[in-house]
């Protein structure tokens, strides 16, 4: 019985990291939906958020929260710049697709090697009281921490899907990515939209960032690639493009990092991650959710 | 002039389509561009509307030159596209189509009133203003993405094909609304292969054929002419 609660508290754990893959792999599936652009150097913006964690909380003493919120405009902004400078620039020409892929992963190779210079490559944590207070629901223990960034992660990606579906500019992001030249016909400002989503893209990543921040005390330059993995593999599970597949997608690999925690041993738990993916790629190529649920 | 093209020279990439094109249309009339298949009709009317930049020549709408706008702004002058294919928003209702097709600053005060007009023109709409357009049948499609381009208040509505693929009654219907149009104070572009029907409700037409316009005049004109009927008409 104890082993058997033992497993039920760590499997919510991953569940609750699989509810901020999902919000991460949202801003790479908006990306995706409305340029055909893969932003390699998604999971760094995560990283950077979290430094934007660390630095605002130990420098200014503000709440994490708070920073959450500094993030998502800070990357936000740095999520424009680079969309300026590696995306927008090739994304219209032939084989420009291809070409954010190598784009973005220079911008992956510089943010790192920027983070390793200005940072050093030692992890950091802070303390925060989210982290250290527990509270008990339907008989499971978890910190206050992960209980709100599950809770942040998807009020977030509801939030968004509303913005998508009733607000007039979050329209115009669903009409580029259903048919660009049919939303060109119309006299929306297609690279406008182009800029504004991968800017948000880029604020959701940061957004997470900062809340992986509040319970993993390990905050370094290299902490993106688990996160690019992951949200990937969310994505392609999920179907590209569907929004509340996200969710659910991100909850199974996050479950199923668990298992595979279980199953084998912390060091290897992701194999079963591309086992369920590679399963997934082999039998429904269109995702899980790829169908059944509107695309963005 | 409303709507003016002065040589034209476009294509895509190394090949070059349109040589030299010069169309002109004046406000309130309904001109045909027609021609065969492959012949550049398309490939005008993207110049026209910003999709394409020509390799030469210059377009001007009411005067202004407009060559080198994109594509949104010319939408917010009053020049619209129905474009090729339609190019819905297949996974968004009628509605939220509808309401795209005002997306301009031009439009977007008069939606209410412009989709009270549009639905007067298109009942149909107004049934499935709640069904996604991606399931919604091709005439009905073809009618969604009339009425979409008409949503942002055009002075100069371009048609590429309106008629294609439909049941000939559909077809008349759709001509009808042509006229109807016009009658509203619409000027209207039309791309047709369906010469004849165009030919009976234009005022005037050119013929494009490999890119260069070989004839232009009055549509009745043309229609009494015999190679006009031989070629296009097929009589
Ligand atoms: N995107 C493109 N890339 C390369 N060539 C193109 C492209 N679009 C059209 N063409 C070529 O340009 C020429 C003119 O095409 P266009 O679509 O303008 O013809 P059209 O008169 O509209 O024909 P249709 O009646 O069949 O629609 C054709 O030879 C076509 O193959
Ligand atoms: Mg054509």
């Amino acid at each position: 019985m104890i082993e058997f609660s033992a497993y039920t508290q760590l499997l919510v754990s991953y569940a609750i990291l699989g509810g901020v893959y999902g919000l991460t792999a949202l801003g790479l599936s908006l990306i995706w939906g409305v340029m055909k652009a893969v932003n390699w150097a998604h999971g760094d913006f995560l990283m950077v958020g979290m430094y934007t964690a660390f630095w605002t909380v130990t420098l200014f003493g503000i709440d994490p929260y708070i920073a959450a919120i500094v993030a998502f405009i800070l990357l936000g902004l740095l999520g424009m710049v680079t969309h300026v400078i590696a995306i927008e620039p090739v994304v219209e020409k032939p084989g420009g697709h291809e070409a954010t892929l190598l784009t973005t992963l220079g911008i992956s190779v510089i943010l790192e090697s920027l983070a390793l210079i200005l940072w050093s490559p030692s992890p950091r944590s802070y303390q925060n009281v989210y982290k250290n207070t527990f509270i008990e629901i339907l008989g499971i223990r978890t910190s206050v921490a992960e209980a709100i960034a599950f809770v942040v992660s998807i009020v977030s990606i509801v939030a968004v899907d509303q913005f998508l579906k009733r607000v007039r500019i979050g329209k115009a992001i669903r009409a580029v990515s259903q048919n660009p030249i049919g939303a060109r016909v119309v006299g929306i400002d297609v690279p406008k939209i182009r800029l504004m989503t991968f800017g948000l893209g880029v604020a959701l990543a940061g957004m997470a960032g900062v809340l992986v921040s509040t319970f993993y005390p390990n905050i370094r330059p290299l902490a993106g690639y688990v996160w690019d993995i992951a949200s990937y593999v969310v994505v392609i599970f999920a179907g590209l493009g569907t929004i509340y597949g996200v969710i659910f997608a991100g909850i199974i690999i996050g479950v199923t990092e668990g298992l595979g925690t279980i199953i084998f041993s912390n060091a290897f738990r992701q194999i079963l991650v591309y086992v369920v993916f590679l399963t997934v790629l082999l039998l429904r190529p269109q995702g899980l959710f790829g169908k059944a649920l509107r695309r963005v | 002039m409303l709507l003016e093209l002065q040589k034209i020279n476009a294509g895509y990439g190394d090949l070059q389509v349109l040589w030299d094109v010069d169309l002109q249309v004046d406000r309130g009339e309904i001109v045909s561009l027609l021609g065969s298949n492959g012949a550049g009709k398309t490939t005008t009317l993207r110049v026209i509307s910003g999709l394409l930049k020509p390799f030469s020549g210059k377009v001007f709408f009411n005067g202004e030159d407009i060559t080198r706008l994109p594509s949104n702004k010319r939408v917010e002058m009053g020049l619209a596209l129905v474009p090729e294919g339609r190019q819905l928003f297949p996974e968004m209702t009628v509605l939220d189509n509808l309401e795209m097709g005002a997306y301009t600053r031009r439009a977007r005060d008069k939606f209410q009133d412009t989709l009270e007009w549009v639905f007067s023109l298109f009942p149909k709409l107004k049934e499935r203003k709640n069904q996604l357009a991606g399931t919604m049948s091709g005439g009905e499609q073809q009618m969604l993405a009339i009425a979409r381009g008409l949503m942002s208040r055009p002075e100069v509505l371009m048609m590429d094909e309106p008629s294609m693929g439909l049941a000939p009654k559909l077809v008349l219907e759709i001509f009808g609304t042509v006229r109807k149009l016009r009658e509203e104070g619409v000027t209207i572009l039309l791309v047709e292969q369906n010469a004849k029907a165009a030919l009976d409700v234009s005022d005037r037409a050119y013929i494009l054929e490999t890119g260069r316009i070989v004839l232009k005049g009055p549509a009745r004109e043309l229609l009494g002419m015999d190679e006009v009927r031989k070629a296009y008409l097929g009589i």
